[in-house]
């Protein structure tokens, strides 16, 4: 769905910018935005531009950057520490060959970093997109993420 | 709590149900009755005072009396009130709310419409967080269902009553957890908190009055009504009414949501999550997420209700209960929290936003034996004395119950 067709679905209520930026978030390939649906959707609430780029540069479930089909939030946050979440940061980057910005070489999946992702019951745990994944390690690790490269679960 | 149908809890219990609640299941076990009763036999100000009367306090970490919450509200004349049920669950080692919004959605749908109806709103959210996905499927498809039959919208069961609830998602940010920086968000800005006062009772969503609770909170809404407040009080202690959902986990055989009394001891929350992983000795607990207090081996008998935990220097916060061993690796546990309050300070006010690097930076020179640890607790008590909200003053806590072992 293109932005002009998200909108449709809302109300010029300010209340939804977010609604509309996550659907907008979910709607591409690459799942970020740019300046342009920034442009699009603070003209439609009639906010300013600096409104809704700030916005969107605050919660970080948006990016403005390069981002990618598949985005991996590993859980960094106490219990997942405990449990050795940086090991498994590590591991992933390097079995994705992630480059400086945290993007794997072949540009299918951005890896970072999140606070607690509440899944502390089956730590350490990480979600991709919107699915959630626990009790890694790393053998699982590699399993998710050759499924995902063979376009086995897109969600 | 029925949140978890559990009706005489005797010990605490590790919640294994992992089916959704839904709408048909609901009502077939007395869901929505309760709302039917209250809009057609009740005066709003006798719902508050049955509130009042259960002494429940909100679940969210600050324990402040719910029905003194709702009749601040109650009180005020406006144009519009709201009431918005805070599903940010974002302390760290929290998950509580989770199981709530997964498992029993149409318990929030019916609570956050009768505090509706008692406090005079005409319109409710449900902010939840980005990361909680499953969450807020469920939610969004108990929403569809209540409304298309009857349980929102225009005049609810035929009582003249009207309400709607509107979902919101937010998405990483910890900050959103603070109830006004949560209605900045619900208003399309940057999550940054506001000045208190005015609290959000009197001045909240858009200008208006409104009524923000945690979503335990509100679960506990419907059994208070239905069985009466001398019913919840059988629950808990003196001080803290009703039983309360412990989020425990970390090395122990095993992690998940417990139910337990107000009041119950670490050593039996222990035992309910089948005893320390490996046979490891047991060497502390971080109770009430990030922003809690260590508790330490002889402090194993200590009811964990809201008033020992404050009289012990500490707080039950969300109820998260991080069990550490002694192969655990405290020193860094802490540099994590640190390092993540760091990162989630939103940048509005300066103690909160400077002082966190600077009290990484203390703390590693604490670690190379470079400053003492009385230095830190300087800098964290100015942060606890200043900062605008919660976010800065959480660091104080655990620095100071960590460095008292």
């Amino acid at each position: 769905m293109d932005i002009e067709n998200i909108l449709k679905k809302y109300s010029k209520d300010k209340s939804y910018l977010l609604e509309i930026m996550h659907d907008a978030k979910e709607s591409k390939e690459n799942r970020s935005l740019d300046l342009n649906d920034l442009k699009v959707i603070s003209k439609y609430l009639n906010i300013n531009l600096s409104a809704a780029y700030g916005a969107a540069t605050f919660y970080s479930a948006f990016s403005l950057k390069l981002q990618a089909k598949y985005i991996i939030r590993v859980c960094s946050s106490t219990v997942c520490h405990i449990k050795k979440s940086y090991d498994i940061l590590l591991f992933l980057k390097s079995l994705l060959n992630c480059d400086d910005d945290n993007l794997s070489k072949d540009g299918l999946f951005a890896v970072s970093e999140v606070g607690c992702l509440g899944l502390c019951d089956i730590s350490p745990s990480m979600m991709i997109n919107n699915q959630v994944y626990g009790n890694l390690d790393e053998n699982s690790i590699k399993r998710i993420v050759e499924e995902l490269k063979n376009g086995s679960n897109g969600t | 709590m029925e949140a978890t149908a559990h009706k005489s809890l005797k010990e605490p219990i590790i919640i294994t149900t992992y089916q959704t609640q839904c709408l048909e299941d609901y009502i077939d076990n007395g869901g929505y009755e309760t709302l039917k009763n209250v809009l057609t036999k009740y005066k709003p100000n006798e719902i508050i005072e049955q509130i009042k009367a259960s002494e429940l306090l909100g679940r969210g970490g600050a324990a402040f009396p719910t029905g003194i919450k709702w009749n601040f509200t109650a009180q005020i004349k406006a144009d519009h009130k709201f009431v918005i049920c805070n599903a940010d669950e974002g302390e760290p080692g929290t998950f509580k709310d989770r199981w709530i919004l997964e498992h029993k959605p149409h318990s929030l749908i019916e609570a956050i419409s009768i505090c509706a109806y008692s406090v005079g709103g005409d319109k409710g959210y449900i902010y939840i967080r980005g990361e909680y996905a499953e969450s807020i499927n469920r939610v969004r498809k108990a929403l569809k269902e209540a409304y298309d039959n009857g349980f929102l919208g225009e005049n609810i069961l035929e009582s003249g009553f009207s309400f709607n609830i509107e979902l919101r998602r937010g998405d990483g940010s910890y900050v959103c957890g603070e109830e006004t920086a949560l209605i900045e968000s619900i208003e399309g800005k940057r999550a940054f908190p506001r000045f208190k006062p005015p609290f959000p009772g009197i001045k909240g969503l858009w200008g208006y009055p409104t009524v923000i609770n945690n979503v335990e909170t509100l679960a506990n809404i419907v059994p208070i009504i239905k069985n009466g407040a001398d019913w919840f009080k059988n629950y808990g202690t003196k001080q803290s009414s009703g039983t309360k959902l412990y989020s425990v986990s970390g090395s122990v055989n095993k992690s998940g949501v417990i139910e337990a009394n107000l009041g119950v001891t670490l050593k039996e929350l222990l035992d309910a999550a089948q005893g320390m992983k490996n046979n490891k000795v047991f060497k502390c607990a971080l109770i009430g997420g990030a922003s809690g207090g260590f508790v330490y081996k002889n402090e194993l008998d200590l009811p964990l209700s809201y008033e020992t935990l404050k009289e012990a220097g500490k707080t039950l916060g969300s109820g998260a209960v991080l069990f550490l061993s002694e192969d655990d690796n405290g020193e860094s546990l802490l540099k994590n929290i640190l390092t993540f309050f760091k990162h989630e300070s939103c940048g509005k006010c300066v103690p909160c936003r400077e002082g966190y690097p600077k009290l990484i930076a203390m703390y590693e020179a604490f670690l190379e034996n470079r400053i003492k640890a009385e230095n830190i607790m300087k800098l964290a008590d100015v942060m606890f004395k200043t900062s605008l909200c919660a976010l800065g003053q959480s660091a104080k806590m655990p620095l100071e119950t960590y460095f008292k072992s």
